[in-house]
């Protein structure tokens, strides 16, 4: 097995340090495997944004240490710029940040103001366009402001993927698109972990969305790292999952009531394929 | 003839909005026509449901519902007042209460009872109905015990709440929720959307509710699905969830029970077509 990517050991943050302080994370300490979609699931203030903050230098720990491909991000010295060109930001509504005249300029914004030489901007510009589904020869000249949300999204995520980062971490990325502008989102995210071999950290508290995506879930509840495992695991797990003000996705939470009502259906079954085969063969004698 | 149906308490008669925008500096003046010729009343006591995707114009609609926004053309009567009368809008908001997508930006005082209390402050009535009516309205929501919290600190479900408390402090006759749950967790956002179903059941409260979201629309009387300005869908729940490949045409995310449901039922086997709750299919597929 290589290195995890992420590392994080006993990390802590507090802030305000003081007789008003608040933990924000205690004691955390996950690896997160390289080219995987980890989901870090938690209600409101259980400190998932805290925590991806120290995955790109944003915040450092109180104590403890992050280590991200290799460097310990809170380290004296540390490259910041080095480590927030490996991890990729999108934070939530990210399309509200658009504001160049052309889809081009917007996404090649970051790139040019790392100083990257003209061509090589152009090159990643294109890709980047190409990669979420929005072709170059399309797009590039377009007004931002004429796209559709969906599209505009799609125009943010390529802003980050023309730094072409190792790991990209995305809050909540999918909240405001309708089920269409969703349904292309996640598409164009499995293609860039697939294709690209991009490590994704997804923050989201949408178990639709995290059940879609991500293969391994973290579950924060009040800065501490309460549970983590497969989404078939944990979401076999409904009953816990509400002790922490989560809820499994409907489906899982009807197979847990048929559960409930006494009829064997395994834990892991997660998929609608997986629950029809099953209702199917269970339910063959009431069939008219 | 049947009163209520002689007089629906909101009343939108060939309503039509429009709205221009700038999309850059220097750019031509944009129209948008967010509401094309809608026709809608809306009865006291009733649970609606206004469902549709993002631009749908079901933000627009919501506004014109308490005067927040006057119609372009058509007419728009909340209990018999015109809400394009300005003598009569005060009064129409008294009687429709709106909840916003960010409880944030309706928080306004710095503990929670005096954030109820604040519209009947400002209203000044007398303390002491003041204090009758905050009460009542925290015990309607089960925020009393939250009464001296700063707001800063509740969970975005508690904030809800709270907001919904400052409205029915006013005593309101509708409550309209702009997709309140937008923001929320999934289970603060079914408690939400149970104490709004609540209010409706217990206070004869009409709700409606906003949302791009068909599980939140399973329990309501009589759900309106709009598209571009127009309504393309109406009727009771049972109707609606019974066309799920004109509901994905219209880009609402089907939720993967219903979907499940609709598989075994074409499969052959007997569903009641009115379980569409998580609970009452377990129910339907357990006996």
């Amino acid at each position: 097995m290589t290195e995890p990517i992420i590392i994080t050991q006993h990390l802590t943050h507090i802030y305000a340090p003081g007789p008003q302080q608040k933990v924000a994370l205690n004691d955390i300490s996950l690896e997160i495997e390289r080219g995987s979609c980890t989901a870090i699931i938690g209600v409101t203030g259980s400190g998932k944004s805290t925590l991806v903050q120290h995955f790109n230098g944003l915040l450092r720990p109180t104590s403890g240490r992050v280590i991200v491909n290799g460097l310990d991000t809170g380290a004296a010295g540390v490259d910041l710029q080095t480590l927030r060109r490996h991890v990729g930001m999108l934070f939530q509504f990210p399309e509200m940040q658009l504001f160049e005249r052309t889809v081009f300029a917007d996404v090649a914004f970051a790139p040019r103001r790392q100083k990257v030489e003209r061509r090589e901007v152009r090159r990643r510009v294109f890709h980047a366009l190409d990669t979420v589904g929005l072709p170059h020869e399309q797009f590039a000249a377009r007004s931002p402001f004429e796209l559709s949300g969906g599209q505009m999204r799609r125009v943010a995520l390529a802003g980050v993927m023309a730094m072409s980062p190792s790991v990209l971490i995305l809050d909540e990325p999918s909240s405001g698109l309708d089920a269409d502008a969703r349904e292309e989102f996640y598409y164009y995210l499995q293609r860039i972990k697939e294709e690209q071999g991009v490590t994704i950290v997804l923050v989201s508290h949408d178990m639709a969305e995290v059940a879609a995506l991500a293969d391994w879930l973290c579950v924060l509840h009040q800065g501490q790292l309460v549970m983590q495992g497969s989404p078939r695991h944990i979401f076999a797990h409904g009953d816990q999952l509400r002790k922490w003000g989560l809820a499994a996705p409907p489906l899982s939470e009807l197979l847990a009531l048929l559960r409930q009502q006494g009829m064997a259906i395994p834990a892991e079954t997660l998929t609608l394929d997986e629950a029809f085969a099953l209702l199917r063969l269970k339910l063959k004698d009431r069939i008219v | 003839m049947d009163d209520i149906h002689a007089n629906p308490f909101i009343d939108m008669q060939q309503v039509s909005y429009v709205y221009t925008r700038q999309q850059r500096k220097g750019h031509e003046e944009q129209r948008v026509q967010a509401l094309r010729a809608i026709n809608l009343s809306v009865r006291r006591g009733e649970y609606l449901v206004v469902l549709g995707h993002n631009g749908s114009g079901k933000s627009t609609l919501a506004r014109l519902c308490n005067a927040l926004l006057t119609p372009t053309s058509g007419r728009v009567l909340v209990a018999g007042m015109d809400t394009s009368d300005q003598t009569m809008q005060r009064a129409i908001r008294d009687k429709v209460g709106m909840i916003f997508q960010n409880p944030d930006n309706q928080i306004i005082a710095t503990v929670v009872e005096d954030d109820v209390a604040w519209a009947l402050t400002m209203r000044g009535l007398p303390t002491a109905l003041i204090r009758e009516r905050v009460e009542e309205a925290m015990e309607a929501v089960g925020i009393s015990d939250l009464r001296e919290r700063a707001p800063q600190q509740l969970s975005g479900g508690q904030k809800q709440r709270l907001a919904i408390a400052g409205v029915l402090a006013l005593r309101p006759q509708c409550i309209l929720a702009d997709e309140a749950t937008a923001q929320l967790d999934p289970l603060s956002r079914r408690e939400i959307v149970a104490l709004l179903h609540r209010l409706n059941r217990e206070l004869g409260l009409t709700v409606i509710q906003i949302t791009h979201l068909l599980e939140e629309a399973a329990l309501a009387a009589r759900i309106v699905i709009l598209q571009q300005g127009r309504i393309v869908m109406e009727g009771p729940p049972i109707d609606i969830f019974s066309d799920l490949e004109r509901l994905r045409r219209l880009k609402l995310a089907i939720p993967e029970p219903i979907e499940l449901a609709a598989r075994l039922r074409e499969a052959g086997f007997p569903l009641a077509p009115d379980a569409l709750t998580v609970e009452a299919l377990a129910r339907e597929m357990a006996h």
